[in-house]
């Protein structure tokens, strides 16, 4: 029993051994592209669609407003005036939601988006497969995870990197 | 080298970040706030103040 300790011990410590020597981030891949802009949901499309779950006035859901011909988007479908509520388990509140999402993420990167349209009685999961902005990737910071509902994955790479999640609180709206 | 490559990156903007800065009292909006992997706060900058948040960043990665 004794000799197990300092084997239990091992393996405990194999998770994290060097907290101060994390692992470097892998290079950031090319930024992607997701082929639509969304706006705010009217008073009446509010109602419509009936959208909710507010946080600090805006309601959970942002209607599509423009599609790129060709677009990832548009090959998997999605339309001017679906409204967006939820991308990869992000629910999404505004248009800045969905572009940071897309700053965040790769190009190739499949993604599932629920939608919500208004012939349809339920809500509906579509995959789309990102594609490659062009040009160069934004300067400054280079954003891994976007939105709350990826703050479990980024402590848990943080736990795998021995390192901390530093987070980028920001009340802008653009 | 880009001292954000040190941290797992993740960006929280509104109306998200104010029930994040609620949940974690003492993160400042707009601002850097770090996280253990547990995912209690372990330190904050405000980013107007860039000197303070070079060097909280260099504290956080020692």
């Amino acid at each position: 029993m004794r000799n197990l300790l300092p084997l239990c011990a091992a393996v405990l410590l194999a998770g994290c051994t060097s907290p101060s020597s994390p692992e470097p981030a892998p290079p950031p891949s090319g930024p992607a592209f997701l082929g639509l802009t969304t706006r705010a949901a009217t008073e009446d499309e509010k109602k419509t669609f009936k959208l909710g779950d507010a946080i600090a006035g805006r309601v959970n859901g942002t209607v599509v407003e423009e599609v790129a011909a060709d677009g990832p988007a548009a090959k998997a479908g999605i339309a001017r005036g679906d409204v967006v509520l939820v991308i990869d388990s992000n629910r999404i509140y505004s248009d800045d939601d969905v572009q940071d999402f897309v700053r965040a993420a790769s190009a190739g990167r499949k993604i599932a988006v629920l939608l919500r349209r208004p012939a349809l009685a339920s809500d509906e999961l579509v995959n789309v497969i990102l594609g490659a902005a062009e040009g160069a990737p934004p300067a400054g910071i280079h954003w891994e995870f976007a939105g709350p509902s990826q703050l479990d994955a980024a402590l848990a790479e943080a736990k795998k990197r021995c390192t901390r999640v530093m987070v980028g609180i920001s009340g802008a709206e653009t | 080298m880009n001292a954000s490559g040190k941290f797992v990156r993740l960006i929280i903007r509104r109306p998200h970040a104010y029930r994040f800065a609620q949940e974690h009292k003492g993160a400042t909006i707009p601002g850097i706030a770090f996280l253990d992997g547990e995912g209690k706060l372990t330190g904050n900058a405000v980013l107007k103040d860039a000197p303070g948040l070079l060097e909280e960043m260099k504290r956080q990665s020692e």
